[in-house]
């Protein structure tokens, strides 16, 4: 082994444990990554309804919302802020931090509740549901700055 | 003569014309359908990999790889429907046995490192994680290169 590879090596073994600190940029990406989640399984879930594609799938859309709506949850717990190149979060994320967090609680316990009716009963009890169990544009309203 | 030629394609143009934005729409539907499940797999997979190397407290672990093993299975069904499009190469459908048993596969391992991070915890599923997302190996072969 090349003796500067083995350096290199010795170097990354030592800096891991500061990178796992997770940088700003991964943890923006990181919440990202989960609102897009969000934002196609909604929109699929969606299509399911309007029957642009069949329905036998709706339950397994609403699960994955409700699940993607937990990691929401821990992954905003993390005080960063972007710079709004890289996010779209608002600093009221933070400086309301107690309004935010209980928005998107409220958000998991409403797509809790949209599952166990979509497991129990299908389309047909969970659908008159939808509109109430979505709370992402009022939250985007507040929390979120507008795409340009 | 001509006119009447030219009449007649245009007006097959049009009957074409109002049956055509039916099918396509729909045809469109099915492809966005399958392209969403496949962009939930690219943000479960991005957000876990930046677990796995660290950047990330890997407490959600468990919850990704249901997630992912969620939209595995809704990928098997989307491509169901024979609508060629997007970005997959025809031979999704001309091969379908071997795309099919691919996607069962692939449905499957996730299935199982899903249900393996439940039972035996995080450590016990990431062990063998990337043997579960083959996403590249059925690409090489079913989707364009873009
Ligand atoms: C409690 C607040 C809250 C709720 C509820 C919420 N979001 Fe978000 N969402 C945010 C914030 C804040 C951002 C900006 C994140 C950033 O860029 O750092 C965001 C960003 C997004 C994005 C953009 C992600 C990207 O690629 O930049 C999408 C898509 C999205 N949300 C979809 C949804 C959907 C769909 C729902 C509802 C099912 C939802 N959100 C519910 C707060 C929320
Ligand atoms: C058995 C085959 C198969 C497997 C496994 C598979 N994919 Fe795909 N993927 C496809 C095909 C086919 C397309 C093209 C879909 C289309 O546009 O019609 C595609 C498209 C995509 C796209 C582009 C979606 C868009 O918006 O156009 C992304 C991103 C993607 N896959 C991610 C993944 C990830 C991540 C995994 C693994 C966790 C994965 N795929 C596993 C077959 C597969």
């Amino acid at each position: 082994m090349n003796r500067f590879v083995k350096c290199g090596l010795a170097i990354a073994v030592l800096i891991a444990p500061v990178v796992a600190q997770a940088d700003d940029a991964d943890v923006i990406n990181y919440r990202k990554q989960i609102m897009k989640t969000m934002g196609e399984q909604n929109a699929a879930m969606q299509m399911t309804l309007q029957g642009k594609v069949p329905a036998d799938q709706f339950v397994s859309h609403v699960k994955t919302l409700h699940l993607a709506a937990t990691q929401a949850l821990k992954a905003f717990e993390p005080e960063v802020q972007g710079d709004g190149m890289t996010g779209s979060a608002k600093p009221e994320v933070w400086s309301n931090k107690a309004d935010f967090a209980k928005r998107m609680n409220e958000q998991v316990a409403k797509l809790a509740a949209l599952e166990k009716a979509a497991v129990e009963g299908g389309v047909a009890k969970a659908g008159p549901m939808i509109q109430t169990s979505l709370d992402c544009r009022s939250c985007h309203e507040n929390y979120r700055v507008p795409k340009k | 003569m001509y006119r009447r030629l030219l009449t007649s394609l245009v007006f097959a143009g049009l009957t074409v014309g109002t049956v055509a934005p039916a099918f396509a729409a729909e045809a469109q539907d099915t492809i966005d359908y399958r392209q969403r499940i496949m962009k939930t797999l690219d943000a479960q997979v991005a957000a876990l990999g930046q677990i796995l190397s660290g950047a990330t407290p890997d407490d959600q672990v468990v919850s990704h790889l249901e997630v992912i093993a969620l939209a595995a299975a809704q990928s098997a069904k989307s491509f169901e429907p024979k609508v060629e499009g997007g970005e997959s190469l025809p031979v999704v459908w001309t091969k379908w046995d071997d795309f099919s048993a691919k996607m069962k596969d692939f449905e499957a391992k996730t299935r199982a490192a899903a249900d393996t991070a439940k039972a035996q915890g995080k450590d016990a599923a990431l062990s063998n994680i990337l043997d579960a997302l083959r996403c590249k190996d059925c690409h090489d072969v079913y989707r364009k290169k873009m």
